[in-house]
């Protein structure tokens, strides 16, 4: 939560705006791991599932680029065929999340009053609970599938996304066209169709690339913390965790799936950022 | 401009306090519904589970002995009313597992789990307002493009995997701290940098970005212009200004810190409320589970009716909008 | 938790009545310096598990066994070579003929650490606090099944008694789980002998931080160790720490880095780099069930033998050891391990080709990616085994998928935590399965793998294994004992009732200057013997 209020905040300092070269980095970045989510069987150089004893725990070499685990997989094909569940479960999350909580969000600042106290009551509730605990006990209610997990992940971060929805239609409704409107009787669904969706898309949906690696983040931690899919399908929190019982013998097993979600999240965070910064120039 | 007289001003203040505190019991109470609640739709009967562990040897008539003494068979709204009804007099059951006071248990895991959020805390505030002061501060290029990027980069590591590395680097490689236990003041430093990485980036992003907003405002113009220098301008004046959803945000850090501290808990092998609830959970134990929840939702209500309070003495303009209400 | 299982119950994660013979057990090995012990100083041990609760007579954890066997003495002990039971705190013992009445005559002289002495009248307040409900007993209780109750003859004798045999119960007797506590400390209630157990041990229990650690400091003045401890009068060390580091690499890399001086249940993979480095490892392999796959024959289509053959014949028990093991574990002979009493190898080779073979001949027929189906039904096992797995268990669930996808049965894995799995498990929810059990006794067969009690279906159900394991449970003569288990192990192996995969071992990693380490008759490290030199 606090994660996504901060990214969400920003200077309206142009010279601060996120260079051009950073912005193509990103999209490389992200249209790789979409090829790996799409075509992984193509990037992979090795079946990631297939067990070579004589190949356990070989360090980063020609061979195996990031190296080999305790059964001799590969471990850079084992993160490429792991870039689906991890993409899409934290893109599953982030769309369930966006929804509700732009629903959510909506209806509060629209109508005020009572409604907006009594869902804001909620929000304050659901925000009581650390968003990764949060996520522990829906997994918890709801299974481990790949599905429950981007629910439970997705759920977690409702009350975050209403607050900022929320916050933005609170913005769009003291300018003084709209309040113009209202005192002239327009009614409400109008109001919203016309005026404050229209203001408000471009920030929720910039919202929704930061907060897709909050969930990237959050999912993996869960799955990390044993939580996650089966296997011998592996996200990265899977393969990080893995990776924890051979520590001492070898470092890659946990260093490389953890800096697939590190760039992956920096990429999208770059990319929302340079999407806010189009939208402070409009 | 915006003065009101201070007699008035603590007046305001206390009314605000009350109305405040008064929304905070619908909250109270939902939050303890939602601990309730989510514990009790977990699937599997914890005497089952309990028994289960005890290997197969346990009869049917023990199981009924058990159930009714947890309580586990009577209707679900009379395990609520009892809940809360315990709750209010400080009483959160027994651990199916051990038998202790869940209030015990909470009590003597919040002491270490208090000790690691509050360093890292303070670590998190001390390294990211120094970030963003530096980077404000500086006229190196490159050390200002580093500062602002830095936080972002902060806030993208998974704490799992900084822990681990941290682990490998400086307790295994080169053993200046220990990997084991919370012990000393010596074992709270890998945890608490690992919690405090992506708290840093947050409040150097926050007040990085604040910062450069306040540096057109008229009031740093007016103070650059009496002939302060610059340093003085930014410590004085801007970092007060900024320093408002820094305190949100420390505020409901909190919280994460707290219950959010799992998974460097669970590295680290250190006590704490994460790694209760993760144990509970796997257990199933519904009072562990219920009292933990119930205890950390009221902790960041009350955290947060601190932070709302503290906002009326750092920005007098809270409390002159309510007047204006 | 250490060893057992990690099956329907995690805890049989812990020996139930655990103990171990000698076969197994390695010679320690010799390091040079000091051989005149030292007294004093401090042991620190880095173990897996936090016991939870520290009272072996409520907590079936291992972890509460490692803490507790040194704070409880028994009425009897077990002898870790060579498994004979020997006397402790009783200093003989007779047994009627239908092993349902247990005269114990105990010794003079031994004290609780509180000060009061261990009599006839402790004896039966232990027995009787142990079947209580209140004591939520979650195992102690099951080793009493069948406890009509304790008589004190005279001060130093008692009879405890039993309504049905119980011939397993002497050897039960020895393990820290029916260990004796101090009467007057059960007047505060199980949750306080939780905390702080007291015993007659050559320890105390000076502090227990939960899921960090549990402080052991000596106790002056014991004079009752069994007679094969290394030495007589007080343990050498001053203190024990033994710290919760649930990681395995955490564990070997703080004793690498020298921030403990031992590491207990190191994986293989780590006892090889350490061993290599240096650090002595010691090695235990473990009596009892060894770990073993299952699956649930009364379920359709696993009702079928010859499938539960195939399945049993495509495991390859060797490469899976070799693979993960680095041949340190022994592939299983038998659903029980060579080191408990009544073996008997009954393992055949894995054979991948012998297996497409009995599922051709049962009719089912690979289909779309290889997996064999029959009138529409894919031929699927469903295997739900508990998470975070140890010894690397999570990796063998997924050597054990591929080895039967070879042969075109599908195997879908859902790692889940204990709870879970314990609650599908209890409702007979459950297609394939894994255990591993600590007990020195083959009655492990009846109690853990036949026993329908609590509701809950037996992990293997046949009439004629049934009537073998009862059988042997009933007579206290050799001879007819070894005969029924040996048949009951064939007929689980030729009903492939059970695939055995590995025979579970302690690997206790230490450094130069830790001596006389070794291990109890449970297989789990002692401390009572064991000194450091610096």
């Amino acid at each position: 939560m606090t994660l996504l209020t901060a990214l969400q905040r920003r200077s309206d300092d142009p010279r601060r705006r996120m260079p051009p070269a950073a912005v193509t980095m990103a999209v490389l970045v992200l249209l790789t791991m979409l090829a790996c989510v799409l075509v992984p069987g193509l990037l992979a150089p090795h079946p990631p599932d297939a067990v070579v004893p004589e190949a356990a725990l070989l360090p980063p070499g020609p061979g195996h680029l990031l190296g080999t685990d305790e059964l001799g997989r590969d471990l850079l094909s084992r993160i490429i065929h792991g870039s689906r569940l991890s993409l899409v479960v934290g893109a599953a999350a982030t769309l369930l999340a966006l929804a509700a909580g732009s629903l959510v969000g909506l209806v509060s600042g629209l109508f005020g009053g009572i409604v907006d106290a009594v869902l804001m009551r909620v929000v304050d509730i659901m925000l009581a609970f650390p968003a990764l605990l949060l996520a522990l006990g829906a997994v918890a209610v709801l299974g481990s599938s790949p599905t429950r997990l981007a629910v439970a992940v997705g759920v977690s971060n409702i009350a975050t996304f209403a607050r900022l929805v929320r916050g933005d239609v609170l913005r769009v409704r003291a300018r003084p066209y709209i309040k113009a409107a209202t005192v002239s009787g327009v009614r409400p669904a109008r109001l919203l169709l016309r005026h404050v969706l229209p203001n408000i898309g471009g920030p929720a949906l910039s919202l929704a690339v930061l907060g897709f690696g909050v969930a990237m983040l959050e999912s993996s931690s869960l799955s990390f913390l044993g939580f996650g899919p089966s296997p011998p399908a592996a996200d990265w929190g899977i393969l990080a965790a893995a990776g924890r019982a051979n520590l001492a013998e070898a470092w890659w097993l946990s260093t490389f799936p953890g800096v697939a979600v590190a760039v992956t999240v920096l990429a999208t965070t770059a990319l929302g950022r340079a999407a806010q910064d189009r939208l402070a120039v409009q | 401009m915006w003065r009101t007289r201070p007699g008035d001003r603590s007046g305001i203040r206390w009314r605000m306090l009350r109305r405040r505190l008064l929304s905070a019991v619908p909250v109270l109470l939902g939050v303890v519904t939602v601990a309730f609640g989510i514990v009790h739709m977990i699937p599997g009967d914890p005497v089952q589970i309990m028994l289960g562990t005890g290997g197969a040897f346990v009869d049917p008539e023990r199981e009924a002995v058990l159930r009714h003494e947890l309580r586990l068979d009577r209707p679900l709204p009379d395990q609520y009313l009892a809940f809360l009804a315990a709750l209010l007099r400080g009483d959160l059951g027994k651990s199916l597992q051990t038998g202790e006071p869940v209030t015990a248990l909470v009590a003597e895991a919040a002491g270490p789990s208090l000790a690691l959020a509050g360093t890292a805390l303070v670590l998190g505030l001390l390294l990211g307002a120094g970030g963003a002061v530096l980077g404000e501060l500086t006229r190196s290029r490159l050390l200002r493009a580093m500062l602002s990027r830095l936080p972002v980069l902060a806030m993208a590591l998974p704490a799992y995997w900084v822990a681990t590395l941290l682990l490998q680097v400086f307790s295994f490689r080169l053993g200046l701290v220990p990997a084991l236990g919370s012990t000393g003041p010596g074992a709270t430093v890998l945890p608490a940098v690992t919690l405090a990485l992506p708290l840093a980036g947050v409040v150097a992003h926050v007040l990085g970005s604040g910062l450069r907003t306040a540096d057109r405002e008229s009031y740093v113009l007016m103070a650059r212009a009496k002939g302060a220098t610059r340093a003085r301008v930014v410590l004085r004046h801007m970092l007060r200004n900024t320093a408002v959803p820094v305190v949100t945000l420390s505020g409901t850090t909190v919280g994460s810190l707290l219950g959010g501290g799992v998974v460097a808990e669970t590295i680290f092998g250190r006590p704490g409320l994460g790694r209760l609830i993760v144990n509970a959970l796997q257990n199933h134990d519904y009072p562990v589970l219920q009292g933990v929840a119930a205890f950390l939702g009221i902790t960041m209500v009350v955290i947060s009716l601190i932070v709302d309070v503290a906002y009326t003495y750092l920005d007098p303009r809270v409390v002159s909008a309510a007047v204006w209400k | 938790m250490s060893y057992g299982v990690s099956r329907p119950v995690r805890a049989l994660a812990v020996p139930a009545v655990v103990a171990l013979l000698a076969a197994g057990c390695t010679a320690e090995p010799t390091s040079s310096g000091s051989t005149t012990p030292k007294r004093g100083g401090t042991l620190t041990i880095a173990t897996d598990t936090d016991p939870g609760c520290l009272d072996p007579q409520q907590s079936p954890a291992a972890a509460a066994l490692l803490t507790g066997r040194g704070v409880v003495d028994s009425l009897v002990a077990q002898d870790p070579t060579g498994g004979a039971l020997v006397p402790w705190l009783a200093e003989s013992w007779t047994v009627d003929q239908r092993a349902t009445a247990f005269t114990f005559k105990l010794r003079t002289g031994a004290t609780f650490s509180d000060g009061s002495p261990v009599d006839a009248a402790a004896v039966k307040a232990n027995f009787d606090r142990i079947v209580d409900p209140a004591t939520k007993s979650l195992l102690a209780a099951g080793l009493l099944a069948g406890y009509t109750g304790t008589t004190v003859s005279d001060e130093r004798t008692v009879v405890v008694r039993f309504g049905q045999p119980n011939a397993g119960f002497l050897q039960a007797a020895s393990t820290a789980f029916l260990g004796l506590q101090a009467p007057a400390s059960f007047a505060a209630g199980p949750a306080s002998t939780c905390r702080a157990v007291v015993g007659s041990g050559p320890f105390t229990v000076a502090d227990y931080v939960p899921q960090q650690q549990v402080v052991l400091a000596r106790r002056a003045g014991y004079r009752w160790a069994p007679k094969f401890a290394a030495h007589q009068d007080d343990a050498y060390l001053e203190k024990v720490v033994v710290t919760i580091a649930s990681d395995n690499g955490v564990r070997s890399g703080s004793l690498r880095s020298g921030q403990v001086d031992a590491a207990g249940a190191v994986s293989p993979r780590d006892a090889a780099a350490l061993d290599q480095d240096g650090f002595p490892v010691h090695k235990r392999e473990q009596a009892g069930i060894a770990y073993s796959l299952f699956v649930n024959s009364a379920k359709e289509p696993w009702n079928d033998v010859a499938l539960r053959r195939a399945v049993s014949r495509a495991i390859d028990p060797a490469l899976i050891v070799k693979t993960l093991y680095q041949d340190r574990y022994a592939p299983a002979g038998s659903v029980l391990t060579p080191t408990t009493p009544d073996y008997v190898a009954t393992a055949q080779p894995a054979s991948a080709a012998e297996a497409a073979r009995l599922l051709d001949a049962a009719g089912w027929v690979a289909g779309p990616g290889g997996i064999r189906s029959k009138n529409g039904q894919r031929l699927s096992l469903r295997w739900s085994y508990v998470a975070p797995a140890r010894e690397q268990r999570d990796l063998l669930a997924q050597l054990v998928q591929q080895q039967l996808k070879a042969v075109g049965v599908e195997v879908v894995l859902e790692p889940a935590p204990v709870g879970d799995v314990i609650a599908k498990q209890s409702k007979g929810d459950w297609e394939m399965s894994d255990i591993s059990f600590l007990r020195a006794d083959a009655d492990v067969m009846r109690t853990v793998l036949q026993s329908s009690a609590g509701g809950r279906p037996p992990v293997v159900a046949d009439q004629a294994l049934a009537r073998d394991l009862a059988a042997g449970a009933a007579t206290t003569e050799p001879e007819a004992r070894r005969n029924s288990y040996h048949e009951a192990q064939q007929r689980i192996a030729d009903q492939a009732l059970a695939i055995p995969v590995y025979n579970p071992t302690y690997l206790l990693a230490v450094n130069k200057s830790v001596r006389g380490a070794g291990f109890d008759a449970q297989g789990l490290p002692q401390f009572y013997d064991t000194w450091v030199d610096r």
